[in-house]
This record gives structure tokens, C-alpha cells and sequence, in this order.
């Protein structure tokens, strides 16, 4: 049986197939069938009404007008490519789409390709059997068309949060391609390492963007909460609030979205990290979740992109400097980081209601 | 001129570092030719007889120097010296090393430029009129059209896998075609309507090749807003019902003829019905792409330029030059200037590195760093003062691009021919050359006149033999070169598919063959009267009386 990679979300992911294609010169077996046009406009009653899901098989000669009153109850419509070449199921599908509203299965067959697979998803397929043994992560889409679709719909409400760490080169570069005025909220929390600031100054100059934005800490919170700047030895979590959330909440406070650079290699909680989640009423999107470590570093490479002073230093991740300590070679990027205590995250990628974030988006 | 956004810029990058991968794993032997052809093919890359040629998109066939520069710095690194214009308006370099492939399209990148759809069943490179923004009666500026539609069509989802290739021209003025407009699968003429509401006079099914139809026109007039949603019914109805079943009968020409020009009308109109205004283009995208052509700010300046009267009174080959090679230009005291890539027994559509760098450096000092491409082959600085025309001139002449032959005899179109291309059946270069040196006498020329040849090396037809006034088409005969010549054809805004004369005639034949026809025109010819006038006057029968007497 083909390989199916469906799209569900935005995300390309290997699916189960319960559905069994069947040729017009065999019979119907148990269970969830796709049929030709033919023989569903015979025994499609038949089928529909046995309980089963039945999905339709168009070939390329074929016009989906055929099927238009059936809609509704047709699970998969199976357009057929004879070839990659003979791309009338473009047009099919775009019909399917837009003027007869099918909001089904829409399954490209046949000579079905990689670099087609973009072409079809514009037209509203979302399920493919790769005839060319494709996988899943050969069609996500690179960070760089995440961060645009981003860019295309909230424009000037959308921000990046960076912290000018270890890996931060990366979507600075990726965003300053997009939109190099796109703000870029970089909470220094006061208790950043000097080579941090100079590399948020060399950084930002050599990528040329213009609006880089330092938030610091409040200074009614730092001397309410903080006066002799050790809350981080009794309590880094309201440390961490004081330097990180509080600020970051008030300066996202004008913007739709933003665009962070968590990673799922990074482990632990990160692991499950989608593309697009909600967070706190907006939208936060993750364009580099599906990219490795030999991702990063080749593709810093590619545009010679520097480091971070404290890698050097074995710092994988990067923080405050009471908090932050090197890691030893083949450790977690961000064992480092809080590291003896329970502590995983600062705070700003925590959910500030109980229960985990909702990925609305799931992946791209 | 248009320049790209950062997205675009992107996108170009993205696409030069994808090739990149797959030309090393063609050369590493990971993939066969077969598997690399598609993926080449995408890029504009073809294997011919003797390398590969890269054909490179020249949007609209306008160019600015740097980009000009760019593609001389290309032509002599990585080619022999040189390029070739094609009558698509591209450029195409014959001596490509696959290894350089990924290296050009990066270089091409950083000025803009790309060979993305110049090859494939996809929508090729739209033409427009080569005096786009200079001509006097210019409906609108054809050239705002045609980058809205290149937008449109680049990486276009639906209509990416064709039955076959498809072209598209907008032609600007009433009064004159320049770009073969109704020999397209859809060809625009800009219109205004009585109450002077912008459109389109819509032809579509037209075409060269093995079947050759001057389009029929399926809307008198379209609402320039509604183009987008016209354009994509027409190609809708093309892509699910144009045949695949053979490639020479898949172009729209064959769906169009078949189903007669009224039906298929009917069908778009239905379709375009049915899509509403959705897909029409936002009236702030068109005005943002109309921003990047706005008027350019020319000088007031006399009707008359004492520096040119002055030059044409008193050198002879300025006279002919002005006379030949300039157009009226809609402002006082500016003209038209076409650059002929026909001298004398040189390859029509040729041009060297320096020449190129030439023109790129004239361009910039007297010609508003403005640069066109015509179908014919030839260059266009569309903007020069008539007082800068004497210095234009010289420099022209320096870099061997003086040749005054605009529109004569000699301003031959040829396509490559069987000296480059695996589907050729014959030679079309040397078949110019002779003609070229036959008519070398410049007085000769001009008194004949407006007389336009083409020649194609095989039926594709790349050297639009069917609408030259004189067609050549170059045949096969068990293995010998032979020239079928037609008579009578235009691309321009009388366009007509020439008719065959005779009997295919031996290679060294064909030049004479055009002087005893030429001999005919100037006994036959009544005053003003053009070869073309003559011949639809008189009909074929004096010509192949000619041709053929001695053969009875």
C-alpha cells in the first residue's frame, strides 16, 4: 500500500490509510473504499448507505462537476495525476475548493512529486501517496516562508523576542530577509553577560535591524521585589517574573503576534513544540521547531554568521549569568541553564492559565 | 523600472541554492539524466548539440545597465564572449558548463535576474511593446501589465503544468504591433472604450509552429480590472480541456480551432462567470507595480536639435543611421533609438561581452539607463535626446552596433538553427549571412524598403518563418539542408501566416531565390507600395514565376 502523508494543520505527517482503493474490476471489500466516478455514480447509494466512509476517484480526464451533488457525503476525493506533468487536478481541485466548497479529503494520486507538493497545497490538496518515496520532513515548509506568512498577515503587529543568545544569529537573519524593521524585543534583564550586550549591538548592526527594542525590568517591581538584586538565589522563578514576564507582557502588549526561536531538539518540554501556538490571546510562532542542530549550524554557516562570544566557552544556551553555567560536551543545549534545580523555562513560554498552551496551528 | 522586494530576492535565492544541490548530484552521479532533465528544465537549463544552453528571462525585455553588465561578465566567464536574443526577448547562452549552472543563476540573482520559467509547459515570459513609455500614442504603459501578470503567472499553482507552453504579449498602441501580438496564445491590445475606460482587446489561439493561426479575437473589450479573473477562465478552460495526448497538437491554438473561436468563448465566459471578481488584482497592488514605471521627467526641449541637423547634414552615415534606426518619441525632442544586432555577415540576435557593455554605458549616459528588447532581435535605448543622438551614434559605431538596417532587408530574424539546437533540420545562421551580404549595398536596402525575414531551422518555428514578409523554414530532405520559402506573412498589427511559394530550395539557392523575388517587388511596385503591399496586390503567381522559371 502507498505511503500517505497527509496535511492536517498545516503540519505534513504520515497517516494511517483507512481507506482501501479499489479497482473497477474487483469487488468491494469491508470497510472504507475509494471508488471510481463510474462506479459511485452506480453503487454509490449502495456504499453510502452500508455505513462505511467512501471516498471517489477522478481521473484526470474527468470533471469534478460530475460529483458536486455528492459532495457532502464523499469522506476522500482522489484526484489523479497520470502523469506529473498532466496537471488538470489542479484546476480540479481549486474547483473542489473554491466554488463547490468541499471541505473533505483532498488526495493527490498517481505521479505524484515533491516538487509539486507546494503547487498542490495552494490548491487545496491536503493529502498525497508520494510516488517519488518522499517524506513528511522533505515537505515542511522552510522557517522562512513561516516567518512570511506570518509577516503577510499581521505586518506591523507582529515582533520577534530574542534573547541575542547562542542560537539567536539564526532567526534574527531569517527575519531580517523578511522584514528588517520587524521589532525586536530583547529583554535585558540586568543581569545579562557584557559579551551579551556587545553581541545584541554587533548583531543587530550587522543584519541591519532598525528597530531593536531593550526592555528592562520596572524599576518599582526591581525595588519592591528585588532591591539587592539576589532574588535569585531564594526564588529565581520571581526573578524571572520581574525581569522577564512583566516586561515582555507590557511591550507584546501592542502586537498581534511574535515569532520566537524555541527549537524541538532542545528537549525536555520542547519536544512537542508546534509552529504556530496560541499564547495569552496571540499568536506565537516557531519557525525554526522543526530544524536541528546541524540545521542551525549549516545554515549559519552558509550566511557566516558569528557566534556568540560564550559559546567558545561551551554556553549552548544563554541567559542571565547567576543562572547560566556551561554545559559539558554532548550534554542538553539548556541543561545548563537553572541547572540543579527543577526549573525548565523562565516563564515567558509557560501558559499563564492552568493547562497547556492550545497549538491552534500545529505545524507548517 | 520594477525592482524586486525582498521577497522575490528570496525566493530567487532559494531557488539558486535548490539547483545548486540537485547539478551536484546530477555531476556526483546520483541522478541520471533523465531524473535531472525535469529539474533543469525548471531552471531555464537545456542540453543541445554541443553544451548545455542557459536561456535567462528578460521580463518584458527590459533591462537597465547593471544588469546588462551583469549578463556580459557572464557571456565572458563562463560562455564563449557572447550571447543570443531570442524572439521572446530573453537572452540564451550556448556554451554552458553544468558546473558553472548554479554559479550564473546566483550572479543573476543579485541583479535581478532568473531563467525561472523560461522552458516548461508553463506560462513563459510575457512581451511587451519594446517602446513601452516612449511611444507617442500609447494607450497605457503595457509594461505595468505585463509585471502584474509576470507576478501572477511566476510559481502560479494551478497553471504550472500546461498541456504546453503558453505566451502571452500586450501590445500598447493602436496604430502599431511590435510584438507579434496575435501570433500568442493570448494576445492584449490596451484599449480605451468610449467613455475612456481602460481594457483589453482579447485574442486568443494564435501561434506559429507546426500549425500556424493568427488568433482570433474572443472579446472586443475587457475591464482592465477584471483582466486577472479573464486570464485565469481562459487558461482554466485550456488546462482541463486542452489535449495531452500529442505535443504538437496541445498548444491553445489546436483547443481554440477545434472547438471554433465562438464555443470557446462561450466556455470562458461561463467559467469567468462563474469566478466572480475573487481573483482580479486589488486596485492597490496594480498601483503599487504602476509606481515602478511612473512618467520619467524628461526636459523641455525645441522640436528641432541644431546638434543633429547638424550632424545629419554633414555625415553620411549619420543620415542613414537617423533615417533607418530612430522612431518618433512622444516628447519634443527625444527619439527612439533602435540598436541593430544585423550587421553584415554577423549571427542576427548576436551580441559580444563589450557590446553589451557598450550599450549598458550609453544607456546610462544619454539613455536614461533604460534598455529594451525587441522580438526582432535588436536592442531599443527608448529614450535618447536628439541632441545626444550624434554621440549616441558614434559610440554605437565604435562597439560595431551602428549598423543602419532598422526594418530592411537585411534586419533578419533567425533562430539558432542547426549549428546550436538538437531539433533543428537545418542551418538558419548562414542562411541569414548570405542573405545579408547579397543586400550588403546599404543604398540597395533602403530602396527597398521596409522587408522583414525570418528564418526557422525546423517547423517549431522559433524564427517566426510564417509571419516574415519572406519566411524561410529550413527542411530536411534525406539528409540535405532545404529551405521552404512563404511569402506574404506579418506579425504586426496586419498579421497574416505567410504562403508557401514553391518547392524547397538547396542551401545555396535561397539567397538568389530572395534577390529575383526583391527584383519583382521593385518592377512590380506602385509608389509607397512595401514588399508586403506589393505581394498582397499582385498575388503569389509573379513571385514563383520568378523563382521557378528556370526550372520548367
Amino acid at each position: 500500500m502507498p505511503t500517505l502523508i497527509r496535511w492536517v494543520d498545516g503540519r505534513a505527517a504520515l497517516a494511517e490509510d483507512a481507506f482501501t482503493a479499489v479497482a473497477d474490476e474487483t469487488g468491494i471489500p469491508r470497510g472504507d473504499v475509494i471508488v471510481s466516478l463510474a462506479r459511485f455514480q452506480q453503487e454509490g447509494e449502495r456504499l453510502l448507505g452500508e455505513g462505511r466512509s467512501v471516498g471517489v476517484r477522478i481521473e484526470a480526464n474527468e470533471a469534478v462537476e460530475d460529483l458536486a451533488y455528492d459532495l457532502p457525503r464523499i469522506a476522500v476525493v482522489a484526484l489523479v495525476f497520470p502523469k506529473y506533468r498532466q496537471g488538470q487536478a489542479y484546476s480540479s481541485a481549486a474547483l473542489l475548493r473554491e466554488r463547490y466548497g468541499y471541505r473533505g479529503e483532498l488526495r493527490a494520486v498517481g505521479e505524484v512529486l515533491r516538487e509539486q507538493a507546494r503547487f498542490m497545497v495552494r490548491c487545496g490538496f491536503d493529502a498525497f501517496e508520494p510516488a517519488d518515496g518522499s517524506t513528511p520532513e522533505q515537505c515542511h515548509a522552510h522557517p522562512l516562508e513561516i516567518i512570511r506568512a506570518a509577516v503577510e498577515t499581521y505586518g506591523d503587529e507582529l515582533a520577534l523576542v530574542s534573547s541575542f543568545g547562542a542560537e539567536s544569529a539564526v532567526l534574527l537573519h531569517l527575519a531580517s530577509r523578511v522584514k528588517p524593521d520587524i521589532p525586536v524585543l530583547f529583554l535585558d534583564t540586568g543581569m545579562l553577560f557584557g559579551q551579551t550586550l556587545d553581541y545584541r549591538q554587533q548583531l543587530a548592526a550587522k543584519l541591519g535591524l532598525t528597530d531593536v527594542r531593550d526592555l528592562r525590568p520596572r524599576f518599582e517591581d526591581l525595588a519592591v521585589g528585588d532591591p539587592n538584586a539576589d532574588l535569585w538565589k531564594t526564588d529565581t522563578d520571581a526573578c524571572c517574573h520581574i525581569r522577564k514576564v512583566i516586561p515582555l507582557d507590557a511591550a507584546l502588549g501592542g502586537f498581534a503576534g511574535w515569532l520566537t526561536g524555541r527549537k524541538r531538539f532542545h528537549g525536555g518540554d520542547r519536544m512537542r513544540l508546534p509552529v504556530v501556538e496560541e499564547a495569552g490571546g496571540k499568536l506565537k510562532f516557531n519557525p525554526l521547531a522543526n530544524w536541528s542542530k546541524t540545521d542551525l549550524d549549516a545554515y549559519a554557516a552558509e550566511h557566516d554568521l558569528p557566534d556568540h562570544p560564550l559559546v567558545a566557552f561551551g554556553y549552548p544556551s544563554i541567559g542571565c549569568w547567576p543562572c547560566t553555567s556551561p554545559v559539558e560536551e554532548g550534554g542538553d543545549v539548556r541543561s545548563g541553564r537553572w541547572a540543579g534545580s527543577q526549573k525548565t523555562e523562565c516563564g515567558i513560554h509557560t501558559a499563564r492559565a492552568p493547562g497547556a498552551a492550545p497549538n491552534v496551528g500545529g505545524d507548517i | 523600472m520594477y525592482g524586486y522586494d525582498a521577497i522575490d530576492k528570496e525566493m530567487l535565492a532559494d531557488r539558486v541554492a535548490e539547483f545548486r544541490e540537485q547539478a551536484e548530484r546530477r555531476l556526483a552521479g546520483e541522478l541520471d539524466e533523465d531524473q535531472f532533465k525535469m529539474l533543469r528544465l525548471m531552471n531555464g537549463l537545456y542540453l543541445q548539440l554541443h553544451a548545455y544552453m542557459l536561456r535567462v528571462a528578460i521580463p518584458y525585455g527590459s533591462l537597465n545597465p547593471a544588469q546588462l553588465r551583469r549578463l556580459a561578465e557572464i557571456a565572458r566567464t563562463y560562455d564563449k564572449g557572447y550571447g543570443h536574443l531570442t524572439t521572446r526577448t530573453n537572452i540564451q547562452f550556448h556554451w554552458i558548463k553544468l558546473r558553472d549552472a548554479a554559479d550564473i543563476l546566483e550572479r543573476l540573482a543579485e541583479v535581478g535576474m532568473h531563467a525561472i520559467q523560461t522552458s516548461g509547459n508553463c506560462i513563459r515570459n510575457i512581451t511587451a511593446d519594446p517602446y513601452a513609455g516612449a511611444a507617442a500614442d500609447e494607450i497605457d504603459d503595457p509594461r505595468v501589465w505585463a509585471e502584474a501578470m509576470r507576478q501572477w503567472s511566476t510559481f502560479h499553482p494551478e497553471f504550472s503544468y500546461l498541456p504546453r507552453k503558453f505566451k502571452i504579449a500586450v501590445n500598447a498602441t493602436p496604430s502599431a504591433d511590435r510584438v507579434a501580438t496575435r501570433v500568442h496564445d493570448i494576445g492584449l491590445y490596451l484599449e480605451r472604450d468610449a467613455d475612456g475606460a481602460l481594457g483589453f482587446k482579447v485574442f486568443v489561439g494564435g501561434g506559429l509552429g507546426r500549425t500556424p493561426f493568427v488568433g482570433p479575437m474572443i472579446r472586443e473589450f475587457l475591464p482592465a480590472p477584471r483582466l486577472f479573473s479573464y486570464l485565469q477562465a481562459i487558461l482554466r478552460v485550456y488546462n482541463r480541456h486542452g489535449r495531452r495526448d500529442n505535443p504538437t497538437k496541445a498548444r491553445i491554438k489546436i483547443l481554440v480551432s477545434s472547438l471554433g473561436a465562438a464555443e470557446f468563448a462561450r466556455q470562458v465566459e461561463a467559467e469567468w462567470e462563474k469566478i466572480g471578481t475573487s481573483s482580479d488584482l486589488p486596485d492597490t497592488e496594480l498601483a503599487r507595480i504602476r509606481g515602478a514605471f511612473a512618467p520619467v521627467a524628461f526636459e523641455s526641449l525645441p522640436v528641432k536639435s541644431i546638434a543633429f541637423e547638424t550632424a545629419k547634414a554633414t555625415n553620411p552615415a549619420f543620415a542613414r543611421f537617423a533615417r533607418n534606426n530612430l522612431r518618433p518619441h512622444k516628447k519634443t525632442g527625444y527619439a527612439v533609438v533602435e540598436v541593430a544586432l544585423k550587421a553584415i555577415g554577423e549571427t542576427p540576435g548576436d551580441i559580444d561581452a563589450a557590446q553589451m557593455e557598450a550599450v549598458a554605458d550609453i544607456a546610462e549616459r544619454w539613455g536614461l539607463s533604460d534598455i529594451r528588447v525587441t522580438h526582432e532581435q535588436n536592442l531599443v535605448l527608448p529614450h535618447v535626446k536628439l541632441d545626444d543622438v550624434p554621440a549616441v551614434h558614434a559610440a554605437l559605431a565604435a562597439a560595431g552596433l551602428a549598423t543602419a538596417n532598422s526594418n530592411l532587408i537585411t534586419d533578419i530574424i533567425a533562430c539558432p538553427g542547426l549549428d546550436y539546437c538538437a531539433l533543428a533540420n537545418a542551418r538558419a545562421i548562414p542562411i541569414a549571412q548570405a542573405i545579408a551580404e547579397t543586400f550588403a549595398d546599404p543604398d540597395r536596402a533602403e530602396a527597398i524598403g521596409e522587408l522583414k525575414i525570418k528564418i526557422s531551422g525546423c517547423i517549431n518555428a522559433c524564427g517566426h518563418h510564417h509571419v516574415g514578409h519572406i519566411g524561410i523554414l529550413g527542411v530536411d530532405k534525406k539528409g540535405e539542408e532545404f529551405y521552404q520559402l512563404t511569402l506574404g506573412g506579418s506579425g504586426a498589427e496586419d498579421a497574416e501566416v505567410g504562403k508557401i511559394l514553391g518547392p524547397a530550395l538547396p542551401a545555396p539557392r535561397v539567397a538568389s531565390a530572395i534577390d529575383d523575388l526583391v527584383e519583382v517587388y521593385l518592377r512590380d511596385r506602385q509608389p509607397g507600395e512595401r514588399f508586403l503591399d506589393t505581394y498582397r496586390r499582385v498575388g503569389l503567381a509573379p513571385f514563383k514565376e520568378a523563382v521557378y522559371a528556370d526550372a520548367h
